[in-house]
């Protein structure tokens, strides 16, 4: 017998080797609700074990995150702001810190088309089916003058940062999602994960392309009809996010008051319906994707145009389809317009 | 080697091969469209999404209360749920691949996977 060990290692050596080559990693998914969210986790792993560590990893920084920044949860950091308003610095947790600096400086370059201290305006609006409001002219005049970024002061050395008047409040809604996309797919990466996705509700951040080197694909709502797609963006690194009149909103006559609210005026951004940015982070889609839906389609595709790395696809409130220089077209298929970034 | 061993070795490569390709390759092919429901994060139901005629309701108990789904042959939605805002109910119908209903509030997701029109990873 022992004369077939030799033969027999050999092969069976070889055989493993081959499949080992050969072998792929598998595709893993999980979803959590965090921040009235749905944040939905895709990676390829070499294992299950690996892919569980990886789930267990990014619920535990979800969890923290959501606990820091949304002004909804009693011990954030918006909620000690608001608490602190007029009164004193507060000191905050490093990425509220971070959080509240990259809005700051987009508050700016947008010249105030995005603002966090936007709260105390957002809270007169309700979209819930059957409690539908919107604030009367009146009470929006009295509130409008607390929302102002340049109210904020930030103080990087001490952490702390402090609003400037009595009943201001900030709400990282517009780009916390982002951000927490950011720092779970670093999570990923430090555990040797190399392709995958997270998705939070719309704000997506790429790992890098498909395994097979593919790019992904990621369908666009048309706004006149939300349950089809009016383009199909192909991208492989960075980012993407998506703001929309039609995610939440309710009628009146004709007039649609949706969760999009121009900072400037207290009312619904009306100029476009549909804003996609692609960049290199997610906070910074994220927070763009809102910035250029209340600029409008002229003023935010400047404005992108401008900044590098990011590229955008707008439907304005006409039905008419606009990009930046960055995207290429491609023909449409069946109706559907195919979008990819240049090289 | 003797003439045996190199049998030997030529048989239990090839078996070794063989194996490797049914475990790395054939395995993949053509997976069902499927429906998948989901509560909390665990699946609780699955089904085809093409069954000719099918005209059914089920009622997914979710954590806050009853959900409840409609299918039909290649597509589903909710129809009631227990939430305040409804999103899931203006959700609509669902029909192609990666295409998503989710009931925050209760918990419950439905997602169609694997449908033939897959080119799309995202929506």
């Amino acid at each position: 017998m022992g004369r077939y060990v030799l033969p027999l290692l050999l092969a069976a050596s070889v055989a493993l080797s081959t499949a080992a080559c050969g072998k792929p990693p598998q595709a893993y998914e999980k979803s959590f609700f965090v921040m009235d969210t749905l944040v939905s986790v895709q990676l390829y792993a070499p294992s299950f074990a690996r892919a569980q560590k990886c789930f267990d990893l990014v619920e535990a920084k979800l969890a923290e995150l959501e606990g820091v920044l949304s002004a909804h949860l009693p011990d954030s950091d918006p909620a000690k702001l608001a608490a602190s308003a007029g009164r004193r610095p507060q000191s905050v947790q490093p990425d509220t810190l971070a959080v509240i600096s990259l809005s700051l400086e987009y508050a700016d370059k947008s010249g105030g088309a995005f603002d966090i201290t936007l709260a105390p305006v957002l809270k007169l609006y309700s979209f819930s089916p059957g409690r539908e409001a919107r604030p009367d002219p009146d009470r929006l005049a009295e509130t409008l003058p607390l929302v102002d970024w340049q109210k904020v002061r930030l103080d990087p050395a001490g952490s702390t940062v402090s609003l400037a008047e009595e009943g201001m409040e900030v709400d990282l809604g517009g780009v916390a999602k982002g951000y927490i996309v950011d720092r779970c797919l670093e999570i990923l990466r430090q555990n040797g994960i190399e392709y995958g996705l997270i998705n939070a509700g719309g704000d997506i951040g790429f790992l890098g392309a498909k395994p097979d080197g593919s790019s992904w694909r990621v369908g666009i709502k048309n706004p006149d009809n939300p349950g089809t797609n009016f383009a199909v963006v192909e991208l492989s690194r960075g980012a993407l996010a998506t703001s929309g009149d039609y995610e939440r909103f309710f009628l009146e006559g004709d007039l649609r008051y949706h969760h999009i609210i121009d900072p400037r005026t207290g009312l619904p951004a009306r100029e476009v319906r549909s804003v996609t940015i692609l960049a290199d982070s997610s906070a910074l889609a994220d927070l763009l994707s809102t910035a250029v839906f209340v600029l409008g389609p002229r003023e935010g595709l400047a404005l992108i145009e401008e900044l590098p790395g990011v590229d955008g696809l707008i439907w304005d409130a006409e039905g008419q389809v606009l990009w930046t220089s960055g995207l290429e077209s491609r023909p449409d298929q069946a109706g559907v317009g195919y979008y990819l970034r240049r090289p | 080697m003797k003439r045996a061993d190199l049998i030997i070795f030529t048989l239990v490569l090839a078996a070794g091969l063989i194996g490797a390709y049914f475990y790395f390759f054939a395995g993949g092919a053509g997976p069902e469209s499927t429906i998948v429901i989901e509560v909390n994060g665990v699946v609780v139901q699955t089904y085809p999404l093409y069954q000719e005629g099918r005209d059914e309701y089920v009622e997914i108990t979710g954590v806050n209360g009853v959900t409840r789904v409609h299918l039909e042959d290649g597509r589903v939605q909710v129809v009631d749920s227990a939430c305040p805002d409804k999103v899931c109910v203006n959700t609509g119908w669902i029909r192609n691949s990666a295409q998503v209903i989710a009931c925050l509030p209760n918990r419950v997701i439905i997602k169609i996977v694997n449908a033939e029109d897959g080119d799309i990873d995202l929506r």
